[in-house]
């Protein structure tokens, strides 16, 4: 295994920040009703503890280039509430049966009521955006404003690229596409974004956001790999169904680099179980899949590429911040890189 | 030690730094991959390598079309393509008080040295400095428009450039008309603004005026005129603290 390269530090401002975060985020969820059909159940994914890594990631950065907890604080909340927004319709789309341990909310109340709670928790995701003004001005909350849009779109145009994808059955697709839909998907929302936008507020716009850009998409993709990773390998306190990528048809790279390598009647049959609706994919079938991966070398082949991710993202926050004073905060960030791989 | 024998460290296994980023995390074990081919050091190199540069390929391609996307759209923060129709209509109107303001005084200009030509006398163009008052007048017509009346957020960013080649760019926060006339005759160095007066000595100075240099060392003036601040002509001098000398003037006429 990895030798842990990060100390408690990671774990620590995580639940630190989280619980700041969730403290402020409950004053922005409605208290009235309906609550059965909407508001307790656009409550329930936030209240599962999530990692907190983008709420986290916006405070620190803000707070590294010398803005309060406090500046930062509404930002974070908005993050937080997005992805939840997300998630809930993320999990529709992709037919998932689990999130953070526990039912999806499509599973448990059903697809119209979820896309409904899903809708409305994205809408208030922007409250905390418009009480931004009062303590960060107009124009930082309007500059706030413009980086939440472009994040939203680029976040919708990778959703869009993998969903389509699969409603295709695309399969000729390279490394690049890859990268390219998780720096739109992933990339953005869970730390290009939170990066540019906690530089922007403790910098009050004097920042050069174009090199967090780099930093965020290294990160982040080297969190995305490892997270289809884990569904493949992970144990049960990954909180979401092993296997559960192959089972949805998600183009990772492990499943590229098979198709890439396979046999010719290996990558047909592949191609046609693809084709199938996922319901019909039977367990036995999910594992050749997975045993394939392991016989082509997809599963270490994606780590390496992980690894260099890491690597470059490493280079570029040492771009960025080494002229920073030094800082928990700092440190924090930092740690974040090697993080990606301790965490289960 | 007590028999006089020498320690001696062992040989180091490695003869040289190690500096890929391959190593830097340590290597993966294939312990939950079920028995997969193992991977040999330069596979492994290479296909870190190779992702790397694919990864940088894309980053930079995706900064490439956002530089692309912005230019577009034109520069400053509010980008035009992302904002609402207010602000759009404000840029369109800056334009246009630029564009009618350019053609106001180059008729003047030209009006005035037709003038002095017609006249054609040869001490007149060429002799007691008038000549090189001509060209100062005509250097000093860089001039910035900001019509500031759309609500709160009246900021502007304009860039215009000094008929000495020095580029100013302008930002500009009132919620009135406003005119600027920048003359500076330094490129160097930091230069400041003092107060700008109005020949009535009981309006009150514009103090909330800076002159600095961006990241590229170009010359950003930021004007913020408070709501309270008379309507009139002010005028005040740019210094160069390091020659402490003044090097430019600027002057700033706020209509009613």
């Amino acid at each position: 295994m990895y030798e842990a390269a990060t100390s408690s530090l990671i774990p620590e401002m995580l639940k630190e920040y989280g619980a700041i975060t969730q403290t402020e985020l409950a004053k922005y969820l409605p208290d009235r009703e309906p609550k059965r059909f909407l508001y307790d159940i656009l409550a329930d994914y936030p209240q599962r503890s999530g990692k907190m890594m983008r709420p986290s990631l916006c405070i620190a950065t803000a707070r590294a280039f010398g803005a309060s907890l406090e500046d930062a604080l509404a930002t974070a909340v908005s993050i937080e509430l997005l992805h939840n927004a997300l998630l809930i319709h993320d999990d529709i789309e992709d037919e998932s049966d689990e999130r953070r341990g526990k039912p999806t909310l499509h599973k448990i109340h059903g697809v119209p009521l979820a896309i409904n709670a899903g809708d409305t928790l994205s809408l208030l995701s922007l409250l905390p955006l418009i009480t931004n003004t009062e303590t960060l001005g107009s124009k930082l909350s309007t500059r706030i404003l413009e980086e939440t849009i472009r994040m939203a779109l680029e976040t919708a145009e990778g959703q869009a690229m993998e969903l389509g994808w699969r409603r295709e059955n695309c399969v000729d697709l390279n490394d690049e596409d890859y990268l390219v839909m998780v720096l739109k998907k992933t990339c953005w929302l869970a730390t290009i974004f939170p990066l540019r936008i906690g530089a922007l507020i403790g910098s009050r716009d004097t920042a050069d956001l174009e090199s967090l850009i780099r930093f965020g998409f290294f990160l982040g993709a080297a969190f995305q790999i490892q997270d289809d990773l884990l569904n493949l390998v992970g144990d049960e306190r990954y909180g979401k169904e092993l296997n559960g990528d192959i089972q949805e048809g998600k183009r990772t790279l492990m499943l590229l680099h098979l198709m890439e390598n396979a046999s010719d009647e290996q990558r047909e049959l592949l191609y046609q179980l693809l084709d199938t609706p996922r319901e019909q994919r039977s367990v036995a079938q999910i594992q050749w899949v997975r045993r394939l991966m392991d016989e082509y070398g997809s599963i270490d082949y994606a780590r390496e590429i992980a690894h260099g991710m890491a690597g470059a993202a490493m280079h570029e926050y040492k771009m960025i911040f080494s002229n920073l004073p030094p800082s928990r905060d700092k440190d924090f960030i930092e740690g974040l890189v090697t993080w990606v791989f301790e965490r289960t | 030690m007590e028999n006089g024998e020498r320690i001696k460290r062992e040989a180091p296994k490695r003869q040289n730094p190690d500096r890929g980023f391959a190593n830097m995390f340590g290597q993966p074990v294939g312990g939950d991959t079920n028995g997969s081919s193992s991977t040999s050091d330069n596979v492994w190199s290479e296909n870190v390598d190779r992702g790397v540069k694919l990864g940088y390929k894309v980053i930079e391609d995706q900064i490439l079309q956002g530089q692309r996307f912005a230019e577009k759209l034109g520069t400053g923060s509010y980008s035009a393509g992302v904002m609402n129709g207010d602000v759009q209509d404000l840029a369109k109107n800056i334009q246009k008080y630029s564009e009618d303001s350019i053609q106001f005084y180059s008729k003047i200009i030209d009006s005035v040295t037709s003038e002095m030509s017609g006249m054609g006398s040869k001490d007149f163009m060429s002799g007691n400095g008038m000549n090189q008052g001509v060209q100062g007048l005509m250097e000093s017509f860089t001039r910035v428009f900001s019509n500031g009346s759309v609500g709160e957020t009246g900021a502007n960013t304009s860039r215009t450039q000094d008929a000495n080649g020095i580029n100013v760019a302008c930002s500009v926060s009132s919620t009135r008309p406003v005119e600027i006339n920048v003359n500076v005759q330094s490129a160097d160095g930091t230069l400041i603004i003092d107060r700008l007066y109005e020949h009535d000595i009981d309006k009150p100075p514009i103090t909330g005026v800076t002159l600095e240099r961006d990241s590229n060392s170009r010359l950003k003036l930021n004007v913020d005129i408070s709501d309270e601040q008379p309507a009139g002509h002010y005028s005040g001098v740019i210094y160069d603290p390091v020659d402490k000398n003044h090097c430019g003037t600027l002057s700033i006429t706020i209509a009613d």
